[in-house]
């Protein structure tokens, strides 16, 4: 499984790719919507978790330049609200996305990644 | 309650709960560093129990790391107590300078989500006003907001506290278009302040007087 991290602080996305590729997942990481946008132009991705709030292009955004691009790619979202529910609250998207409120463990990583893989796989 | 009192009010609380969601969004940040640095150290301690070597500059460069982010999340939570203090008293004689620096510093990711760098020149010398702090820090910030949603292609905006013969001059540039918010023109009414604009030098201006509570 190919992972593309995009969040503005780049000492969260850089540990957390280290941490990924210590479980055998290759991440990439960019601290910005346009950096990953300039990437989705030559690598492939099977997953990209991105930050919600970001400057200039937001992760929602982002995600849906994203799937015009690069239509079989997943998503989770990592949120700084203060719950699941504020954030379901506050998307249009309600319902529809996979999301986890940072800080996040990465045991409920893992286990969003392997439901949100699973998903494509059921042809959801 | 008039619609002007209304106004200002509901300003207020629009401003605390935005600068309020600001603060913990960033605290969230911050936190997350801290437990992606702590879940690595765990990561590199369960591969030393496999026999894996410990690299010590590594453990230097993580302890770093996380020693960074409770300094970040600490000069948070100091900017926050004082802005919510500022309700503290009705009305205050501040050091106009101190709560520019503070008002800047709360408004500096809603301008990095904008990729603004906010800049603050402080005066050569203190400047003492007496005024409705809360108030105060409600129109500097409302100001800030205003002109980073009407800048499109500005990497900075500098904020200049000048002193004046009656009072201070607070100076945002480059800004071309006024700010003609309605809550703004309640704030400065309040506030005994006005505001003016220097085309030409590309300047919005905010007169504030020694005295903001005077009758």
């Amino acid at each position: 499984m190919r992972v593309l991290l995009v969040d503005d602080e780049e000492q969260l996305v850089s540990t957390l790719a280290e941490r990924l590729a210590f479980r055998g997942i290759q991440a990439n990481w960019v601290t910005s919507s346009t950096a990953a946008l300039e990437l989705i132009e030559t690598e492939s991705f099977d997953l990209a978790i991105l930050d919600v709030k970001m400057p200039k292009i937001s992760g929602l955004e982002l995600k849906k330049r994203l799937q015009v691009l690069r239509p079989a790619m997943r998503f989770i979202f990592l949120t700084g609200h203060g719950s699941e529910d504020d954030f379901n609250i506050g998307t249009a998207e309600a319902g529809k996305d996979f999301y986890l409120v940072k800080p996040v463990k990465i045991e409920s990583l893992l286990e969003k990644m392997n439901e949100v893989m699973q998903q494509q796989g059921d042809g959801k | 309650m008039s619609d002007y009192q209304e106004s200002i009010g509901a300003c207020g609380l629009h401003c605390f709960g935005s600068i309020s969601a600001s603060v913990s969004h960033e605290l969230k940040n911050a936190l997350a560093i801290i437990n992606e640095n702590a879940g690595l150290l765990e990561d590199l301690s369960f591969m030393a129990e496999k026999g894996l070597p410990l690299d010590p500059a590594k453990l230097k460069s993580i302890a770093a790391n996380i020693g960074k982010q409770i300094q970040r999340a600490d000069g948070i939570i100091r900017n926050m107590n004082r802005f919510a203090h500022s309700t503290d008293d009705t009305v205050k004689r501040i050091d106009l300078g101190e709560t520019m620096a503070l008002t800047v510093a709360l408004s500096s990711r809603l301008a990095a989500m904008k990729c603004v760098t906010l800049i603050f020149k402080p005066p050569t010398q203190t400047i003492y006003v007496t005024t409705h702090l809360f108030y105060l820090e409600n129109l500097i910030w409302l100001y800030i907001k205003e002109i980073l949603e009407r800048t499109d292609t500005e990497k900075e905006i500098t904020l200049t506290l000048r002193a004046q013969q009656e009072g201070a001059a607070v100076i945002f540039s480059p800004v071309d278009v006024p700010v003609i918010d309605g809550r703004a023109i309640d704030l400065l009414r309040y506030l005994k302040a006005t505001q003016s604009a220097n085309s030409q030098h590309r300047e919005l201006l905010i007169m504030l007087p020694v005295d903001m509570t005077a009758c």
